[in-house]
């Protein structure tokens, strides 16, 4: 089981790899929503570090749809997904594999994102480990929604734009949460961002199981 | 705004979306059932008896 | 359009004849009585319940409000087992004579998921509306950040979505099985988003003093009877409706079964007459 999920984990990293869609395409668009983010608060330093944590998540949430989306066009053409079936691999397998690997390319938009914010809102780090431990959880949690989502509306001719208003209801708990441990890390609320981080967890763990229920019904005939 | 007319237009609301809702699905069942050559009340009799196999 | 509709298909229609006719005795009935409840409801509500002492009569809102979530919420739960038996009826191993019937009971299970699902989102619109009116006149705004607020409207939005999923065409199977597993996750969702937002705002505010229409406050008598009466009349309009619901899936189904036989059949007939 584990070797096939790094099958289907590692082939994802290689196609991008090779075709640097996130590299080239993902975290620009991620960065752009920041500057964009300037634009609609005034450039108000004072306000956009206030809010710092909670664009961060937006931000990165956009680039999590635009990367599910993307993990599963390189499925779509010429029937990749069947193949990978009749390849004998279990759709449990296919689904964390895909999984796993859109969460280590979120983890890589979310540290631009992070750097972003550090050089565009000029924000100061507290606690730089409840950043990372709360990052890693949310991106985990961002990438296991999104690949369900993504397996859910693969091949419809309207996926691009059914998948934000699927995934973006969804994902609110992660942005929450995520936005207020952020917040506290970043020195802008009394808040307890541990707390918060363990929800994230907890959040994690319930897309886990999800996850295995699912991944049956979802790739079994699609 | 009134209490009263808060009430009212919530009442009027209320009851308009789901007589609007109530109405377009008559509606549909009628059409499709036409279409569909079922009339919308139910089998056209005088076919009805030709093959009705248990099921 | 099908003028004459193939033999087969005719048969198959009047097969279906019992489902799908979308009135029948019985539901002609429930309607006459869901239309009477209706208006009784509305003379209990508006004219013999007394107005309350502290919000006078934009109480009378909640006869509607607080009716319409629990219905809401009935749907989406309706909703979230009839895909739960979906997913069961069509899991892998269900072949042969059995996978038959299991793939009917699995259509059955899906339309009573679909037509379940768009009577809640049609009751959260209900709640939102009558809810923001009712915070106009007690709050001077139409939307207020609160915890509950916020879950219903992304209540509200996760079955927008899941109804967008369900109109998709896709082959029938898989679509059922798409939308019922993301019904099960969006059930499962909804506690953690309740909860999640819950703590969001009672860590950073006072509890918002709960005037909600059906908040905690207690009410008895008159207004306690109307509400439940309420609850009833609801319920029975919305199982009137979702039966005509059901049926008219039912119709949709067989219609797109019927426009592709015709394709099929032009299909035949132009290659007939290539040769």
């Amino acid at each position: 089981m584990w070797r096939e999920i790094w099958l289907v984990c590692r082939k994802d990293l290689i196609i991008e790899w090779r075709a640097r869609v996130t590299l080239i395409q993902i975290v620009p668009t991620v960065l752009l929503v920041l500057v964009v983010f300037a634009f609609a608060l005034d450039a108000n330093p004072s306000l956009l570090g206030e809010g710092a944590g909670g664009l961060f998540w937006v931000a990165v949430l956009f680039g999590a749809v635009l990367g599910a989306k993307r993990s599963f066009d390189i499925e779509a053409e010429g029937g990749n997904l069947d193949a990978l079936r009749l390849g004998g691999l279990a759709p449990a397998a296919i689904l964390w594999g895909k999984a796993a690997a859109l969460a280590l390319q979120l983890v890589l938009v979310g540290a631009f994102a992070a750097a972003g914010l550090l050089v565009l809102y000029s924000v100061t780090v507290h606690e730089w480990l409840l950043i990372v431990v709360a990052g890693l959880c949310g991106m985990a949690a961002f990438a296991i929604c999104g690949t369900l989502y993504g397996a859910m509306t693969v091949g419809l001719r309207s996926a691009d734009t059914l998948l934000p208003l699927l995934l973006i209801p969804v994902a609110a708990p992660v942005l929450l949460a995520g936005t207020r441990a952020f917040d506290v890390a970043l020195g802008t609320s009394a808040d307890q961002g541990w707390s918060w981080t363990a929800l994230l967890a907890v959040v994690l763990v319930t897309y886990i199981a999800v996850g295995w229920a699912a991944a049956g019904p979802l790739l079994e005939d699609a | 705004m009134t209490h009263a007319a808060s009430v009212f237009s919530g009442y009027v609301l209320a009851a308009a979306a789901t007589a609007a809702y109530v109405g377009w699905v008559i509606r549909r069942g009628r059409t499709l059932g036409r279409d569909l050559g079922i009339g919308a009340r139910g089998p056209v009799p005088d076919t009805a008896d030709e093959s009705r196999p248990h099921d | 359009m099908i003028e004459t509709p193939e033999p087969d298909l005719r048969q198959q229609a009047q097969r279906a004849g019992s489902l799908s006719m979308t009135g029948s005795v019985a539901t002609r009935a429930l309607g006459v009585v869901a239309i009477a409840a209706v208006g009784v409801m509305a003379l209990l509500a508006l004219w013999i319940s007394p107005p309350d002492a502290v919000q006078g009569d934009s109480v009378r809102l909640m006869y509607v409000h607080v009716p319409s979530i629990w219905v809401a919420y009935g749907g989406f739960v309706l909703t979230a087992f009839a895909s739960a038996r979906v997913l069961w009826r069509t899991r892998s191993g269900a072949g042969g004579t059995y996978g038959v019937i299991a793939d009917r009971q699995a259509r059955r299970w899906d339309r009573v998921a679909g037509a379940a699902a768009e009577l809640g989102v049609l009751f959260t619109a209900l709640t939102l509306v009558t809810g923001s009116l009712w915070g106009k006149v007690t709050w001077g705004t139409y939307w207020q950040w609160d915890a509950r607020l916020t879950t219903t409207v992304l209540l509200f939005v996760t079955y927008l979505g899941y109804l967008a999923l369900r109109r998709l065409p896709a082959e029938s199977r898989a679509r059922a099985r798409r939308s019922a597993v993301m019904a099960l996750i969006a059930v499962v969702n909804l506690p953690i988003v309740h909860y999640s937002v819950d703590w969001w705002r009672t860590l950073h505010q006072e509890a918002s003093l709960n005037l909600e229409p059906g908040g905690d406050r207690n009410i008895t008598g008159e207004m306690y009877w109307t509400l439940l009466y309420s609850w009833a009349t609801f319920t029975v309009v919305a199982l009137w409706i979702g039966i005509h619901r059901y049926r008219v899936l039912r119709l949709e189904e067989l219609a797109e079964e019927a426009s592709l036989e015709e394709l099929l059949a032009q299909r035949r007939d132009e290659q007939a007459a290539g040769r």
